[in-house]
């Protein structure tokens, strides 16, 4: 027999309706893209059209280089991934394992960094690629990007539940700092680092507003600059290509995201737990 | 040869406060020999200075006649084993126990070698390819023992090695350890709280309290002439039963009760008017009907093999003895075996010395 709990019920109920409303505008998304213009604003709220249509598919891949879009997007989000995870795995290792002066303070304002606001960072950033000659280069995207606090905080935290002692085993073994992180602490943290990646290439690849103020030249837009090209205010904006565009735009966020959400919510659930 | 010295060593984490205190010792080449002390008195820290796994704040130490100070932990040719083992939980027993010999580029006939070795000698072989994860916890504390054996290390560095083990498996591992410091007798260095291990593996003991050594000696030195109060009371269990007591006109005075003095004890009082008398549990001899001191028996605790007595004599704290199993609840004194006691500096604390 199975334990009733009492009141369970109430606590689904507010999940699922949480999850509709998180859902709903997603669903609408890849709903209107397969509804032609007149439905689009003939139908309000419904989500199911009553036409069926790939129409915007078409105008999309007709109209737009979407694998040049693609691939720019691919290429800034790999960047970006692939410096943020080196850069975390290396501070959170000498933050954890490392006797460095003032480790505290140092990991204190890599947090603090974390609550800066973008748009106070912007302009200095912008001027400063600028003036390095990255304005419409998919690096001038990348650059400010290669580090990431968060990324450092997560790490750190999946790293302080290894216990010292294995990296030291390793030291008297006459293995240096490098070995010691690529052979004992590496594979002990790798869920963590893998799901961190994901959510990085995620970010990068859902970033809008960065690439707007720097890619200016279209065969330079990422997939989400793309979105633009169907919204004009003078001729109207074509909804229903702009859907489809933006389906094929979640479509990599959420096949990475379906392959490594165990690793992901794991590494978000954790929360410095120390053993 | 393999002798690990320290020269007026201080430790200080935080610059103000030292942990270790002008520590000077010698720890012999080829021996077992065992830092003792409560929590916290600085025993670990002396290891893990040993290891480099701790800087020295001043002083020299030497190993092999060679100063240290400077070298990093793989340098200075160590094995260790850890309190928690240590053991790289991604890797099998055999990648475990291969890991340092493959960093060390040794030919690869000579890691199966001595894998196959040491697996031997601690009855692994089956296991080797196991996780630690699926070992119990004496198996894992074989395999690091295995892991520290197979680098053939002239210093051998234990942490508390059986402190996660129950009693039954503490008591096999005693064995085994003593067995594994015969194979091919390195400099041994072990780190524990429990007394019963260092009498059962030491052939040398380092007593240690806040940071000072105590004393320093064999383990048969330390029970039967405890340099201190301190050491008199850590080892024994139960420990043993120290009194204050009064010198008057060449008798010991415990209360109302006096107790003449033989001269032999007397010289070594000398003008003394109150010593610390010792006494160890197992050496109090009960009497019935007249004895030296008067006492009353509050409770006896029954062992299976022995019974423990608590009992009150004259002005005395709360006393403790062990007896045998036919012990009776009648008896109402006791005797003082003046070749069994021990009497320290009232002030110092400092053995007074055993009459020759």
């Amino acid at each position: 027999m199975k334990i009733k709990h009492q009141g369970e019920w109430k606590y689904q109920l507010i999940l699922i309706l949480s999850v509709c409303l998180l859902f709903y505008p997603l669903l609408y998304m890849f709903s209107t893209s397969f509804k032609t213009l007149n439905q689009i604003f003939s139908s309000g709220l419904k989500l199911f059209p009553t036409e069926f249509t790939l129409e915007n598919y078409d105008t999309v891949f007709k109209s737009l280089d979407i694998l040049r879009f693609l691939t720019n997007s691919f290429i800034i989000a790999a960047i970006v991934m692939v410096c943020k995870i080196i850069s975390s795995v290396l501070a959170s290792y000498a933050l954890v394992f490392m006797n460095i002066k003032h480790r505290d303070l140092l990991f204190n304002l890599f947090t603090v960094s974390m609550f800066i606001p973008f748009s106070v960072i912007m302009i200095p950033n912008y001027l400063t690629l600028s003036e390095m000659g990255l304005m419409n280069k998919l690096l001038g995207v990348a650059l400010p990007q290669l580090a990431d606090a968060m990324g450092i905080y997560r790490i750190r935290q999946a790293m302080r539940t290894i216990p010292k002692s294995l990296v030291e085993a390793a030291r008297i073994d006459n293995v240096g700092h490098f070995t010691a992180l690529r052979r004992i602490v590496f594979p002990l943290v790798k869920p963590s680092v893998v799901a961190m990646s994901i959510f990085f290439f995620i970010n990068s690849w859902n970033e809008y507003f960065w690439p707007m103020l720097i890619l200016k030249r279209k065969e330079m837009y990422t997939i989400t600059l793309a979105l633009q090209v169907f919204l004009d205010t003078e001729s109207g904006s074509a909804w229903g290509s702009s859907m489809a565009l933006a389906t094929i735009a979640t479509l990599v966020p959420m096949v990475l995201y379906i392959f490594a959400q165990r690793q992901i919510i794991g590494t978000f659930m954790q929360s410095g737990i120390k053993e | 040869m393999n002798t690990i010295e320290f020269k007026n060593v201080y430790k200080s984490y935080d610059g103000k406060h030292n942990v270790i205190q002008n520590l000077n010792l010698v720890i012999p080449s080829g021996q077992r020999t065992i830092l003792l002390g409560p929590s916290g008195c600085g025993k670990t820290t002396i290891l893990r200075m040993i290891a480099g796994l701790e800087d020295i704040s001043s002083g020299e130490l030497y190993m092999g006649g060679k100063q240290v100070n400077q070298l990093e932990p793989g340098q200075r040719n160590i094995a260790m084993v850890f309190q928690n083992y240590a053991l790289y939980p991604h890797m099998t027993v055999e990648k475990n126990i291969l890991f340092g010999m493959q960093i060390a580029k040794e030919p690869k006939e000579v890691q199966q070698e001595r894998l196959m070795w040491a697996l031997d000698i601690l009855g692994l072989s089956q296991y080797k390819d196991r996780y630690p994860k699926e070992l119990s916890g004496g198996q894992r504390q074989r395999v690091a023992l295995c892991r520290a054996l197979v680098k053939k290390s002239p210093y051998f560095l234990l942490d508390e090695p059986l402190s996660n083990l129950d009693a039954q498996l503490r008591t096999s591992a005693r064995a085994e350890l003593v067995k594994i410091h015969g194979v091919y007798s390195p400099t041994f260095v072990y780190v524990t709280h429990d007394q019963v291990e260092a009498m059962t593996i030491g052939q040398k003991i380092v007593v240690i309290n806040k940071s000072i050594i105590q004393q320093y000696d064999t383990p048969d030195n330390i029970y039967n002439r405890p340099a201190n109060v301190f050491v008199a009371k850590f080892i024994g269990a139960p420990s043993m039963n120290v009194c204050d007591a009064g010198v008057e006109d060449g008798h010991l005075c415990f209360g109302t009760a006096r107790v003449k003095i033989p001269p032999q004890w007397m010289n070594l009082i000398g003008d003394r008017d109150k010593v610390k008398f010792g006494l160890r549990p197992e050496h109090v001899v009960f009497s019935n009907g007249s004895g030296d001191v008067e006492i009353t028996i509050d409770y006896v605790e029954n062992h299976g093999n022995r019974k423990c007595i608590c009992y009150n004599a004259g002005c005395c704290q709360q006393m403790m003895a062990t007896t045998d199993v036919s012990f009776e609840i009648a008896h109402t004194f006791m005797d003082i075996p003046w070749d069994k006691i021990h009497l320290f500096d009232n002030e110092t604390e400092n053995n007074l010395g055993y009459p020759n």
